[in-house]
């Protein structure tokens, strides 16, 4: 323990800058690691604690097979009542508009409140002056259709009280309510943190637009013991179109519809660790190689090979432990960060949830050290090992003072070719349960490559960069040059970790230019529409809130309109997942829309084959779902309908990027045969030659009135909103490789100091034979600016082949969309400009150190 | 199991109807602001029964209920008392809201059956509204129902109840007894001081019954005699009543009693308590003050903390009858916190006293209301 103290923590101390960035190093590693966990787990626990708090005691569910099913059906279900409390639900999302004109999304649960009490825990909070007359507003929710009940936390906040009126809005449609009761923050009104509203059952239906229809009924059964004997009872006895299900069901739907873009953002977290490892590597590396003097020493007087190895390991896990704990207050803070960049791209693609990080647990602490501290000393053990194997007498006599000359041996080059050759072959591997798990073993293959490849790229720089260099930079050039070359094994460990986060920015940017030109490519061919109508409160695609009849009725009796192509879609259950299920006019699409199909390749082949639909079993399905399913054009797929279970064939395959779901199609003759007639989640509006859309448009609007909230894209404004969509879908992926980059730039900068500091003898003797404090100065910074060049071509390429790898096999196996690959030569040589900037402008702390050394006399003090 | 109304926490545990069929009963037209909305009927004489018609529901009138209650006999000889109650009460005359779980009638049915010679007694109850025809009463033929509890008739015009909960039920067969019996005057019984506040009430008395009833998941073969009462208008109750006792008794002699008693804030037998009194001769009409009613013994409910008194003594001197009516089980309480929020004494008991000079015995129904704290209040 003395002799860490001594030997170890003593250096440490002195070498605050290059203790302190590789702290840092690893704290953002592993701060990066943890916010990207509490991220995911945030939505879709999010989801999942919305689902349980509704749930309250309910143990099985009874739902159908679109969105929702007819109540008729219960009438038949009546021996269900051997099994417990059954409950009918309504449940969607409605937003409030409070006084100030702000409005706020609320989770909205409409049930029989005569019999729903047993299924969920609600209390009323008594208002001291109102108290009496509770029962009568209670009375009033069955007698009044627009009563409400709202929670505890809400009234408090926004101060409103039981017979206030407040403006709902339920679809498109805005109404007055009168607020019957408060419930106290417990059971239900947890959820949505408190933004949540009680409904009776039968006012639910009519604000919903879903007269006639049951979202699901909720059972809470007699004996809870016997929940899989009874869930299995149930199923048997349950007519076609309706089946059972545990409430968690759901849950684990989200989460499955989730996992490929949770899958992703957790694969980038880790170049961020990755990162800092290398920094505690290239650390103990140099603590390694600057004491070999101290190491001889030590083992002369008796030290073992295993104390040797034991103090550097020591060495590496006192970093990781301030680095982790550091980590872990980081990962908090960036948490929040986190779940705002993601939030939008959740909400706008998958689900609505309030998301809000998870508090910090012991759970969180596990994954920090649990994942920090082995890899830390993984790290640390190669060059801990080499300690080790100091020979005492060679350390001592100093023999191996200076770094051994870089030779190149074969297995510089051969080993990275290796690792190459496994990631070509990793890449044509199949995905793993829907994640590409070996498209990300490709990936890595092909960093660590490229991490082998820099010693070979120094070497041959060193070569040939010699007459550039000084036809460049002159002498400096010339100098920081032959120094590099000169210090191959030190600095190929910081150049690498630089090269490796270069590469995946490369890869990135590629990937997500390429993606963004697929989109907008995709988006002018197929949004072709005059103006885009939805419901103000479908927010995304999994809120079912479906126009009034009033406003299709404007909207399709409006003189301007030559067509409106009323679209409804919903969620079901297909293997395992959920899908996307609509339904369209195939006429319209045909005469007036414009889908880019995959297959049948051709705009006419395309139209025929939606032609062919109409009136058929048949469906298009989005090029997601083909992949997803392994189905193509031809293949027979079935659906749970409320009939039971139909088959349809697929007609075509066409291209979209709005969601990675699968989204099945079929005409609305079609979907009415099996579903029932639609309601409208979405209207396409063409309009007739030489109408003008922005006219049109606010004549709707005026039309409408303040009682309808009806949100109208024309055409350009849809197309902006795609492309905001997807870029903040992709703000996550840039803030993470950002600190990558700031990890690995801090790693060029500790190295360069601790070359100068080890080079003082050089640097003296340069300044013996002339050299002036500014020359010296100039080349350090070339030496940094040299070693960011090297970083970014090496990134460079390899990030190219990454990008393939991103494109080919990773985005197809998770999200199965087809992008077009595009290289971004601006971004990429506005990047290597940056690059090589950052890098020199790194340098100029250690240049400075160096032209302060002293001169001769501090030599020949030596 | 305390039902509390109002807890000292200022936190109210939501029984969602509590007071729900006593705010109902009170009277819609305070209730609802759209007073105009409300149309309602009013029971207003004059008013002829008719059996056929009057057996079914009446949909205008806003309260309504049929409350089925019957002493029965198994073959070895166990006796059981039996209470079945379907009741209608209107919310909203016409919703403007076209869900068809938009409510217009709650319906609430209560069960309970008791064992004399165990002592126990078991009730159920149940509150819905029609919704996909959970529960309903018919206006076009006899059929009541609550899930699967229901009263219908048969081919042959005889009445067939079926309930049956988890500890209690019952599969009765109603033969037609005599003619229906009508209360107070002219088809009319007046309820309170307003003239809204009226009711058409009749009961059908002794009518033979056979069929099963199930005890603690024990079936029993039973026969005996049964009593109905069926009574419909609009409000019932009014500020300053605070509830009511009625007791429906069948003597040896072929008498046939019925006594209703209002009890006010400023009396325990209001003036709108009225009895009426079946024998060979006829139907005879008792006003309030030709009948007492008094109090003999009190029973403390240990689960809702009401008092209630399970004896009384029944005294006429005009009609030269002195009766001490006594509780077969003393709890006999249907404490429905759970559902409908309303605490009430429902039961059997046994009568032994004089008539017309000659001893006589016989058994009945007793039901209390407005004993168990604060909900009736809430009316107000």
């Amino acid at each position: 323990m003395r002799l860490f103290r001594q030997f170890i923590w003593r250096h440490l101390a002195q070498e605050k800058l290059r203790s302190c960035a590789t702290v840092l190093g690893i704290a953002l590693g592993v701060a990066v690691v943890l916010a990207i966990q509490m991220t995911n787990a945030s939505s879709v626990r999010g989801f999942e604690k919305a689902i349980e708090t509704v749930a309250g005691k309910t143990s099985l569910e009874i739902v159908g097979a679109g969105a929702g099913f007819d109540e008729l059906l219960i009438k038949d279900l009546g021996w269900l009542r051997t099994y417990g409390q059954v409950s009918p639900v309504i449940e969607g999302d409605a937003e409030i508009t409070l006084a100030d004109k702000r409005s706020e999304s609320l989770r909205v649960l409409g049930v029989d409140i005569l019999r729903d009490r047993s299924l969920r825990d609600y209390q009323l909070r008594a208002n001291a002056e109102t108290q009496t007359a509770s029962a009568r507003q209670f009375l009033q929710l069955l007698s009044d259709a627009r009563s409400v009940i709202l929670t505890e936390k809400f009234t408090r906040k926004h101060k409103l009280n039981i017979g206030q009126t407040v403006e709902l809005t339920f679809a498109d449609k805005a109404e007055p309510y009168t607020v019957r009761g408060v419930l106290k923050d417990e059971g239900p009104a947890r959820t949505m943190d408190g933004n949540f509203a009680l409904l009776d059952l039968a006012s639910a239906q009519w604000a919903f637009h879903r007269l006639g229809r049951i979202d699901r009924l909720d059972v809470r059964l007699k004996d809870a013991a016997q929940l899989a004997a009874a869930e299995r009872a149930i199923a048997e006895r349950l007519p076609a179109g309706l089946r059972v299900q545990r409430p968690a069901r759901r849950g684990s739907q989200v989460e499955k519809m989730l996992a490929a873009f949770h899958f992703n953002l957790t694969a980038l977290s880790y170049i961020a660790l990755l990162v800092g490892l290398f920094l505690i590597y290239n650390t103990v590396s140099i603590s390694v190689i600057t004491r070999r003097a101290e190491i001889g020493t030590l083992r002369a007087l008796g030290a073992t090979r295993g104390t040797v190895l034991a103090l550097f390991l020591a060495e590496a896990l006192a970093l990781a432990v301030i680095g982790c704990s550091l980590g872990l207050l980081f990962g908090r803070v960036l948490s929040f960060g986190a779940v705002k960049l993601t939030a939008t791209t959740v909400n706008a693609l998958y689900i609505a949830a309030a998301a809000e990080p998870p508090p910090l647990a012991w759970q969180h602490v596990w994954i920090a050290f649990g994942l920090g501290l082995p890899l830390s000393l993984l790290a640390a053990a190669v060059p801990a090992l080499e300690a080790a194997r100091v020979a005492p007498t060679a350390a001592m006599r100093g023999s191996d003072h200076l770094i051994s000359r870089f030779r190149l041996r074969a297995r510089y080059v051969v080993l990275p070719l290796c690792l190459l050759a496994a990631a070509w072959w990793f890449a044509r591997q199949p995905a793993v349960n829907g994640l590409p798990a070996f498209g990300y073993a490709s990936a890595l293959a092909i960093v660590f490559g490229a991490a082998f490849l820099v010693p070979a790229v120094l070497f041959a720089l060193g070569r040939l960069g010699d007459k550039p260099l000084f036809r460049l930079f002159k002498i400096e050039g010339r100098l920081a040059n032959a120094n590099l070359a000169g210090a191959i094994p030190r600095i190929s460990i910081s150049v690498a970790a630089l090269a490796v986060s270069l590469s995946m920015m490369t890869a990135i940017a590629v990937m997500i230019g390429s993606f963004r030109e697929t989109v907008v490519y995709w988006v002018n061919q197929t949004l072709v529409a005059d103006l885009y109508l939805r419901p103000a409160t479908r927010h995304n695609v999994a809120t079912d809130a479906v126009f009034s009849p009033e406003v299709e009725r404007i909207v399709s009796a409006h003189p301007a309109v030559a067509a409106a192509d009323r679209f409804r879609n919903f969620d079901i259950a297909y293997g395992g997942g959920l899908v996307t299920l609509g339904t369209g006019e195939f006429a319209k699409q045909e005469a007036h829309g414009h889908l880019l199909f995959k297959a049948p390749t051709g705009a006419e082949a395309g139209k025929a084959a939606i032609r062919s639909c109409i009136g058929q079993d048949a469906v298009i399905v989005s090029e997601s779902f083909a992949l997803k399913y392994a189905t193509q054009v031809g293949d027979v797929i079935s659906l749970t309908t409320p009939q039971g279970d139909r088959t349809f064939r697929i007609a075509a395959v066409y291209y979209d990027y709005s969601s990675d779901r699968g989204i099945i199609v079929m005409d609305r003759g079609t979907f009415t045969k099996y579903f029932g007639e639609p309601q409208a989640t979405s209207l396409t509006v063409y309009l007739r030659p030489g109408a003008d859309a922005d006219a049109v448009r606010e004549d709707l609007l005026r039309q409408f009135g303040s009682n309808y909230r009806v949100l109208i894209y024309t055409n350009a404004s849809i197309r902006q909103e795609v492309l905001r969509i997807f870029d903040s879908t992709f703000a996550i992926t840039y803030a993470l490789e950002v600190i990558a980059i700031f990890v690995a730039i801090l790693g060029v900068a500790t190295t360069l100091l601790t070359l100068i500091l080890e080079r003082k003898r050089e640097i003296a003797v340069l300044r013996l034979v002339g050299a002036d404090r500014r020359q010296v100065r100039k080349m350090v910074v070339i030496e940094a600016g040299l070693m960011g060049a090297v970083s970014q071509s090496v990134g460079a390429g390899v990030g190219l082949l990454l990008s393939l790898v991103l494109i080919y096999v990773i985005n197809v196996q998770s999200f199965g969309w087809t992008i077009q690959f595009r290289v971004p030569w601006g971004f990429l040589a506005q990047s290597s400009l940056l690059i090589l900037l950052a890098t020199a402008l790194s340098g100029l702390y250690p240049a400075r150190r160096a032209s302060q050394l002293q001169t001769a006399e501090e030599v020949v003090e030596e | 199991m305390r039902i509390p109304q109002v807890q000292s926490g200022r936190v109210w545990r939501v029984l969602w109807p509590v007071a729900l069929l006593a705010v109902l009963l009170a009277g819609g037209a305070r209730l609802s602001s759209r007073a105009a909305d409300e149309e309602w009927r009013v029971a207003q004489p004059p008013y002829a029964f008719e059996a056929v018609r009057d057996r079914v529901s009446h949909p205008d009138y806003r309260v309504e209920w049929w409350s089925y209650h019957g002493r029965l006999t198994a073959k070895d000889g166990r006796t059981f008392g039996y209470q079945l109650k379907f009741i209608r009460v209107g919310v909203n005359f016409k919703p403007e809201n076209p869900s068809r779980w938009a409510v217009r009638d709650l319906y609430v049915t209560q069960l309970a059956v008791t064992d004399v010679n165990g002592q126990q007694f078991r009730h159920a109850e149940r509150i819905n509204r029609a919704g996909v025809s959970w529960a309903g009463a018919e206006a076009e033929r006899f059929h009541l129902w609550n899930e699967d509890w229901d009263a219908t008739e048969n081919a042959t015009g005889e009445q067939v109840l079926r309930a049956l909960a988890d500890d209690c039920g019952l599969e009765l067969t109603l033969a037609s007894g005599g003619e229906p019996i009508s209360h107070g005057a002219d088809g009319v019984v007046q309820k309170g001081v307003l003239p809204v506040n009226a009711t058409h009430f009749y009961s059908q008395t002794r009518l033979p019954t056979r069929g099963a009833i199930t005890f603690n998941q024990q079936q029993f073969e039973v026969s005996g005699t049964s009593w109905l009462d069926h009574e419909f208008g609009t409000t019932f109750l009014e500020n300053g009543q605070r509830g009511w006792d009625q007791l429906a008794l069948q003597l040896d002699d072929g008498t046939d009693l019925l006594l209703y008693q209002s009890r006010n804030d400023d009396s325990p037998h209001g003036l709108e308590s009225f009895a009426t009194l079946t024998a060979d001769s006829g139907n005879t009409s008792l006003a309030a003050e030709e009948f007492t009613l008094t109090p003999l013994t009190q029973w403390n409910s240990p689960a809702s903390g009401a008092q209630y008194p399970v004896m009384w003594r029944a005294q006429s001197p005009g009609q030269n009858l002195d009766l001490t009516i006594r509780a077969v089980v003393a709890e006999q309480e249907l404490r429905a916190g759970e559902t409908t929020g309303l605490t009430v004494w429902s039961g059997l008991v046994e009568v032994s006293g004089t008539r017309q000079g000659r001893a006589v015995r016989g058994w009945g129904w007793l039901e209390m209301t407005g004993y168990a704290g604060g909900e009736m209040l809430l009316a107000n």
